[in-house]
């Protein structure tokens, strides 16, 4: 089984939900845990909200794009954004356990088995989230 | 999001559903909290039982619920957090600062 859906959604948080509920969805027809989908859906929310309010600085004329590929054993979710991206390679977690913000990375680091940081080849930042059925992280 | 709050014992319960993910959310659950600070209460209990899911912008306001309640001498706990909410608790270490309790009448006498 290999497939592929293509979701555009503009920036505003109101359109988070929508690949949750793609995820969701697709769980139903798929052999893996439910943890796992969890897992990825909570992810991909926050390379969402990071596209949205870093990327498209929450310029609702600006889309946010994902792209859910589907593979015998995995999936992998690509999100792109207008934006600059960041600092991947020295990023570290801030230590303050009690800040308010700057929490997405990590999570989406713990939770999935390959987090990737780059550019398309229309210079579009791009997150690739996969997570293996199997997955124990 | 939604809140519902009611009091039991002199202990705010704020009852949330849908998604927490800030923006509105955020400005809603501060004011709920001040206004009912403002009459006195100084201990909450957040059920996320109806929450489908938090971003760690949601998160954010929860970490600012919290010092909140506690800048005012109260304690903020939580109440039926999902495995799947429960999760991002473990990894970003918070559970180590929120004290989370299935049962209400447990977290209500937690406070006495």
């Amino acid at each position: 089984m290999k497939s592929q859906i293509e979701l555009r959604i503009p920036s505003q948080q109101v359109y988070l939900g929508v690949p949750d509920a793609v995820l969701m969805e697709l769980a139903t027809d798929l052999s893996c845990e439910q943890k796992v989908i969890d897992e990825l859906s909570t992810s991909v929310i926050e390379a969402c909200t990071n596209a949205m309010e870093h990327g498209n600085a929450m310029q609702e004329n600006l889309q946010v794009e994902i792209h859910f590929h589907l593979e015998e054993d995995s999936i992998q979710v690509t999100v792109l954004d207008n934006g600059k991206g960041f600092d991947f390679l020295h990023w570290q977690p801030p230590a303050d356990l009690m800040r308010e913000r700057g929490r997405g990375i990590l999570i989406m680091r713990e939770f999935t088995d390959s987090l990737e940081f780059d550019y398309d080849a229309n210079g579009r930042f791009r997150v690739r989230l996969t997570k293996h059925f199997n997955s124990k992280t | 999001m939604k809140i519902k709050e009611r009091k039991r014992e002199g202990v705010a319960i704020l009852e949330l559903s849908g998604k927490l993910m800030g923006g509105p959310d955020s400005e809603a659950f501060n004011q709920t909290l001040q206004a009912l600070i403002h009459e006195g209460v100084k201990n909450f209990i957040v059920n996320l039982e109806r929450v489908k899911w938090v971003n760690s912008t949601g998160l954010g306001i929860l970490i600012s619920g919290y010092s909140t309640v506690r800048k005012n001498g109260g304690e903020l706990k939580l109440l039926k957090v999902s495995d799947r909410i429960e999760n991002i608790f473990i990894v970003s270490k918070l559970y180590t600062v929120f004290q989370s309790y299935d049962d209400e009448e447990e977290a209500v006498s937690s406070f006495s």
